[in-house]
Formats: structure tokens, sequence, C-alpha cells
């Protein structure tokens, strides 16, 4: 009995260790390799948004939303003939029965698909993955998140990309808009 | 001016610059302390201190409002070592990455990219915070540490300044 119940709370431990981050393995298998681009931006980063005086009631939202998040992580690369290879390997990695694809856009030469993890209401993870023909990135947002206000808190946290977002309605009622 | 006056302005410059300078001398950290103990003097190891002032001035010299952007800056220590004298006295980075840990400091933001890493961290004080920024090069290992108070934006700033304009 007493197996089962460490058996249990062993493979518990583990699903919540992978559930914490959707590209942990997919970092961990290119952290070494210097011809990536790498950013973690910690929990504490976050939270010296708090500090700042919000001149605008929408600037206050921002800096809540801001507040909220535990972490941002950032792998990229440039210049390269496997970013579609990359791209896929990245997409198959996301684990589709916990993550819902939220978007999915073609812009010129490039894809992009973003992913939601949700729970109670409230989104945990967002997940976005680019390749272009040359260029890849893949990017974990993990915290509370407030969809509304991610385009802005790219803009303020300086990340491309995520004002993609800001048109989520206008793709969501375009079929076609989907790709892959 | 009378004799006089001249010796009581400089009695007072004198005081300030000595109080200056032994506040300038407490006012880094005990992690900044430690790597220049056991460094500075030695062979190709390079540092310096400047002060608030100093760094204003720069900054505004180098143009548009990059002091009022960043935010403010008391002052600002920096010292470069070759990683040959690190591994040549058996000493790790990750070591001091533990020293700096203990020392009250946060990592906040990391950047790696093509074989060089940054990685900035955040002790938080009364009035000032300490930002203790590690630059790992393939040959050498360059660690500033400011005094004073950062806009996030400009730390945030600092990971998009390398790639990810896909």
């Amino acid at each position: 009995m007493k197996k089962i119940i460490v058996l249990i709370v062993i493979v518990a431990g583990a699903n919540s260790a992978f559930a914490q981050d959707a590209i942990s393995k997919f970092f961990t298998k290119y952290q070494n390799d210097e011809s990536f681009s790498q950013v973690t931006v910690s929990s504490k980063m976050f939270s010296l948004f708090t500090n700042m005086e919000a001149t605008t009631p929408e600037d206050k939202e921002v800096l809540e939303a801001i507040s909220k998040l535990k972490g941002l992580r950032i792998l990229g690369k440039e210049n390269t003939s496997d970013a579609r290879a990359l791209y896929k390997e990245a997409f198959s990695l996301i684990p589709k029965n916990e993550f819902e694809e939220l978007m999915s856009v073609r812009d010129k030469d490039k894809d992009m698909k973003f992913y939601i993890k949700e729970s109670g209401g409230k989104i945990s993870e967002l997940v976005m993955i680019m390749g272009g023909t040359q260029d890849f990135m893949v990017m974990s947002l993990f915290g509370e998140i407030d969809l509304k206000q991610v385009s802005k808190i790219g803009h303020k946290m300086n990340v491309d990309g995520l004002e993609k977002l800001e048109k989520m309605d206008e793709h969501k009622k375009q079929p076609n808009s989907k790709d892959n | 001016m009378t004799s006089s006056k001249k010796q009581t302005i400089m009695k007072t410059i004198t005081v300030v610059l000595l109080l200056l300078m032994s506040s300038a001398s407490w006012a880094q950290s005990e992690s900044y302390a430690i790597l220049k103990s056991r460094f500075a003097g030695d062979k190709d190891v390079f540092s310096f201190h400047a002060g608030g002032f100093l760094v204003q001035t720069a900054l505004w010299f180098s143009g548009e409002d990059l002091g009022r952007d960043i935010g403010e800056i008391r002052d600002v220590r920096m010292i470069n070592i070759p990683k040959e004298e690190i591994r040549s006295r058996g000493l790790r980075l990750s070591g001091f990455k533990k020293i700096l840990a203990d020392d009250g400091f946060e990592q906040i933001v990391s950047v790696k990219e093509r074989g060089e890493e940054v990685t900035i961290y955040l002790q938080e004080g009364k009035h000032d915070n300490r930002y203790f920024m590690l630059v790992e090069e393939s040959n050498e290992v360059t660690a500033f540490e400011i005094r004073g108070n950062i806009d996030p934006h400009a730390l945030a700033e600092c990971h998009s300044k390398k790639t990810f304009q896909l």
C-alpha cells in the first residue's frame, strides 16, 4: 500500500513539474547549444513593475497584469536552415491534452502558434512558437496571465510577436488564417 | 577673498571629499568586495569605480536622455577578470553565484547569446537597490555593480536588445 502511495506521489510530482513549463524539455535539450539565444526573466523582475507609478488607468491594469507573472523563457535561433525543423519539434513537444491552441498566424514567411494552459478559468501558461524560413523562436510565459493584457505586456517587456494577440478576435473569426 | 575664508572653504571641500570617499568604500556589496579582494591588482585584471555624478555626466554626454531613461544611478563599479585568473586559483563562477545568493542578490534577467551570457541580479535596499551584472565571455568575466534605482523598463530592454526580432 505504501509503495502505491509513494508511486502515486512520484508520478503526480513528475506531472506537476512537467506541467510548470511545457517546453522545458526543449530548453533542456538546447540550453548548452551556443547557436541558440536564450532569455530567462524571473518573477522578481516582474515584481519590480509593481513599484512603478501608473499614470493612466490603462497603465495600472498592465502593471497589475505584469505583477502576476511568474516567469518568461525564450529560446531562439536566427539565420538557420533548420528553423522549420525546430518549429515542428517544438510544436510536437506541446502536451496537447494540457494545452489548447489559442491562435495560429501566418505572417509572410513566418508561422506562429499560440497555446494556453487554462484551469478554472485562469490561464497559467502561454506558449508561443514562431518559425520562419531562417528564424525560430519559442517562448513560454507563466504565472497568472490576463490575455487581454498580453500584447501590452509584450510591448512593455519588448517581446516581439505578442502584439499578434491584439488581433486574436479577428483571427478566431477567420478559420482560413490557420495554417499547419 | 581673505586667506582665512579660503582656508575654511578648502577644509570644507576636504571634509566633503573624505566623506564621499569613505561612503564610497562601504557602499559596495559584500559580493563585490570579495571579488575585488581576490582579484584586484592581479595581472590583466582591470577595475574602476565611478560615482553618480560622473556616471550621470557620462550618460548625459552620451546623448539623448539616456540618464533620465535608465533611472537614478548613485555609483558604478566594474571589474574585468580573465577566466584564466579564476581557473588558476581553482575557483569557479558557479561558486561566486552562490556568494551572490547568500548576499541577498536575486537573479532577475539572464540572456545567453553566441557564447556570451549576461545575468542581472538584484539586491533590494531601503532607499537604493544594488544591481549586479555578470558578463561571461569565452575568455573573461566582467562584473558590474550599480547602486541606485534603475527603471524596470530599462532592465527589460536588456533582453530585447539581443535577438528575437523575428
